[in-house]
């Protein structure tokens, strides 16, 4: 494989929310580097709370703390929401990524769900999407495209979304 | 005009001496010094704001790695990236674009299996030393 150059792609803070609009029955917005995600609980109400996604090593993590969910409508439930919330939204998300991955041929390691202590220490969901099985995934389509593209960074910020790729080719040209 | 300090003559326009006495003229105001030419004066500009629109950023290396895989010109006939020119060689001709800008937006329509069809606007397409950059809106 040959060096190819770089790319650098940035997708504005409005950008990113007209595609996530865009998602059928979604409840996710961008804000200030944060994701604000709205979830119906299966016991009535809904609720809120914010994600923050960062890149750790070869992951892209999404952290989901429990102690900034919000609901309304919950009534003598309040007390158990973070646990109802974060089983309703990590349901419907590993259906939304199952079919997603099997679709594009992504292996299930590439996105999985956990419930843990995160790295302020609180308790909450993390969503755990693997750069190395995206990269894998890239280079096997590289085969028909000529240029492998691999993912080196991505970072949120309140403005945009920012990531870094480097592009390599399969032939000396 | 001025006048004499010793006899009250009135002094011609730049003169040093009296015509009348001989005495020295009062010496001049010292005129406002003329701004130097534009290229000499030192005025700071304050840097452009950054951008924090959507926009795809190429460096040169990946420019010049597109128009050698995909331009289906034979090696060495491709256009290339050099300090923001983009040149090509076709035997006896040679041939140079400068600079490449888009002169104003263009549209994009854009579908895609998942999110249905997209339409952006192409705000600009600029060809530079450093590589390529499209800045671009979602409408």
């Amino acid at each position: 494989m040959i060096a190819a150059g770089q790319v650098q792609l940035q997708v504005s803070a409005a950008d990113i929310n007209t595609l996530l609009h865009r998602i059928p029955r979604g409840g996710i917005h961008f804000s200030q580097g944060q994701f604000q995600i709205e979830q119906p609980l299966p016991v009535g109400g809904t609720a809120t709370c914010l994600a923050l996604a960062y890149q750790q090593g070869q992951e892209l993590h999404i952290a989901v703390p429990f102690d900034k969910i919000k609901g309304t409508g919950l009534g003598m439930f309040a007390g158990a929401m973070a646990k109802t919330f974060w089983g309703a939204l990590s349901t419907r998300l590993q259906q939304a990524v199952d079919e997603s991955l099997v679709r594009r041929g992504l292996p299930r390691e590439a996105v999985t769900l956990t419930q843990t202590t995160l790295r302020e220490g609180q308790k909450g969901g993390l969503i755990r999407i693997s750069l190395f099985h995206l990269n894998l995934w890239l280079a096997k389509r590289a085969l028909r495209e000529k240029v492998i593209f691999q993912i080196e960074s991505v970072a949120f910020t309140a403005e945009n979304m920012r990531a870094g790729l480097r592009a390599h080719r399969l032939e000396p040209r | 005009m001025s006048t004499c300090a010793t006899c009250g003559k009135e002094l011609e326009e730049g003169s040093r001496f009296c015509g009348e006495c001989g005495a020295a003229a009062p010496a001049r105001a010292e005129e406002p010094a003329l701004p130097a030419p534009a290229e000499e004066r030192s005025t700071p500009t304050a840097p452009p704001p950054p951008y924090h629109g959507t926009r795809i950023e190429l460096d040169k290396e990946m420019v010049n790695s597109l128009l050698a895989l995909y331009s289906g010109l034979p090696e060495g006939c491709e256009p290339k990236l050099r300090d923001g020119r983009l040149q090509m060689s076709l035997g006896e001709h040679q041939l140079e674009v400068n600079p490449l800008r888009l002169s104003e937006a263009a549209r994009l329509h854009w579908r895609t299996e998942s999110m249905g069809p997209l339409e952006v606007s192409i705000d600009l397409v600029e060809l530079h030393k450093a590589g390529l950059e499209v800045r671009m809106r979602l409408l």
